[in-house]
């Protein structure tokens, strides 16, 4: 195991208040919410589990679990449809990788729904297809306004940098009505990825 | 090369700035040393980034040395290494690769220029590309890709910027295997950043020589201009890549720079878009140029 104090990037015999703040700042950084639909997420995965485990190492042996971070718990939408199991295939071999095989076979579904699109888009956004996966993503957000995974996806892909650092890079130098909208808007997904 | 890949100074002390033209300036002389002198010119920011992404070693301390362009003050560089070494070699394929680009679309006198250039650093291409095959191959079968979507006049921002992300992911090579993913998820969407701020940048002169530009297929002009919605879609896929990005450079292992990077990444690549976005662009890089 590495040196938890390494890990949490703290200075040896850091007060608690210290470690607290360090682990909060990384868990928030590598936080599952973050690498939804990024190829990366399994190296996010491990890195969470390592500051977790640095964390319960220097907060004495598991009284910290009751304050860190969960895993990421696996968010696959409800499947409607006769297709279920097919879109549970490609899922699964989105999961393992197999972009060009999971989109051949969504090719051969002939039932576009919202989860069909919602699909595609995965598929281009884990080859980093953007645009794509943005259109896609709001096709199935307006078929299923309701499903929160569709809109989720939406509003990732074409906004999630928002809060990230758009608040940064907008100085205090032009500052306008519109920089106001965008920091209550960022406030908001802030506050999304709480519950 | 672009030069949009470049840090807010603002947001950096001296002593970081100082450290980043170190790196510009040790490039610059790593080019020297390896290629001769007419490889200096070939020094650009986006591959000083990509040294200091390659950098892992430590306590690399800068030297003084001798600059052509300034005769009479020695400026600091950081050591030519393995690092630097690979990241001059990128520099020559991509700027001679950019220049065959030129002579291809350019009117005849446009690529007048680009021809000379082209036949100046044959010399140094050739031993690049004898160091480096493999970049060299998949460099240019990455641009043939391109030129194909380019006839055809491909309408998927995605398809276009992919041929270009690919080629650029194609540095990461150079990352250590355990950092190799990350290193690649980074440089893809950095090369799409490029190329689709490129292509905003370039739009209404693309529109003038009509050349090929995947703004004008993705989306319908009024005018030759982007109308506001379109613009707004078109910036939130641009940012959507410095997200990703910035996603992967927090997987790398800690570097010695690490300051630089994190302000490249989060500060500068917005701050050049959004002022490419606004047309205020060169006007500010050339401010830059001068300063450094």
């Amino acid at each position: 195991m590495k040196d938890p104090y390494e890990v949490l990037g703290v200075p040896y015999g850091a007060s608690e208040e210290v470690i607290k703040k360090a682990y909060r700042d990384l868990a928030r950084k590598y936080h599952p919410d973050n690498y939804v639909n990024n190829p990366l997420a399994d190296l996010a995965q491990e890195k969470m589990k390592e500051i977790n485990e640095a964390y319960d190492a220097l907060t004495k042996g598991g009284a910290a679990s009751s304050g860190s971070y969960s895993q990421s718990q696996s968010r696959t939408g409800g499947y409607t449809g006769g297709t279920a199991s097919e879109f549970a295939l490609v899922r699964r071999m989105i999961q393992q990788g197999d972009l060009d095989g999971a989109e051949a076979r969504l090719n051969g579904i002939a039932n576009h729904n919202a989860e069909w699109y919602y699909l595609r888009g995965v598929i281009a956004q884990r080859r980093g297809w953007m645009d794509e996966a943005a259109q896609n993503f709001r096709i199935a957000a307006n078929m299923e306004p309701h499903n929160a995974e569709y809109a989720n996806a939406a509003r990732a892909a074409g906004g999630q940098a928002a809060y990230t650092y758009r608040q940064q890079h907008t100085g205090g130098d032009d500052c306008t009505m519109c920089d106001v909208c965008s920091a209550l808007m960022c406030m908001n997904c802030l506050c999304d990825c709480c519950h | 090369m672009f030069g949009y890949v470049i840090p807010r100074k603002d947001k950096l002390t001296e002593a970081q700035q100082a450290r980043y033209r170190a790196a510009y300036c040790g490039l610059c002389r790593g080019l020297k040393l390896r290629y001769g002198f007419r490889a200096r010119f070939l020094v650009n920011y986006d591959m000083t980034f990509l040294y200091l992404l390659l950098q892992r070693q430590t306590g690399r301390e800068m030297q003084r040395c001798f600059c052509p362009a300034n005769p009479f003050c020695k400026k600091n560089c950081l050591p030519a290494d393995e690092a630097m070494d690979y990241a001059a070699d990128m520099s020559v394929l991509l700027s001679y690769q950019k220049l065959a680009d030129s002579i291809q679309d350019g009117g005849f006198f446009s690529a007048l220029g680009a021809r000379l250039a082209k036949l100046l650093l044959r010399r140094v291409y050739a031993k690049t590309a004898g160091r480096r095959g493999e970049e060299d191959q998949a460099f240019r079968s990455c641009l043939q890709r391109l030129g194909q979507l380019e006839r055809e006049n491909c309408a998927s921002i995605d398809r276009a910027a992919d041929a270009f992300a690919s080629l650029l992911k194609v540095c990461a090579g150079a990352a250590a295997p355990e950092e190799r993913r990350p290193m690649e998820l980074l440089l893809y969407h950095v090369g799409r950043y490029l190329y689709l701020t490129d292509a905003l940048e370039d739009l209404p002169k693309d529109l003038k020589q009509d050349h090929y530009n995947p703004l004008r297929y993705r989306y319908s002009l009024q005018d030759g201009v982007l109308s506001k919605e379109d613009k707004a879609q078109l910036l939130d896929t641009i940012d959507a890549s410095i997200s990703m990005a910035a996603s992967a450079f927090e997987l790398l292992e800690s570097r010695e720079d690490r300051v630089i990077l994190d302000n490249i990444i989060y500060y500068g690549l917005p701050a050049v878009l959004h002022s490419v976005a606004q047309g205020t662009f060169r006007k500010r890089g050339k401010k830059h140029e001068r300063s450094l």
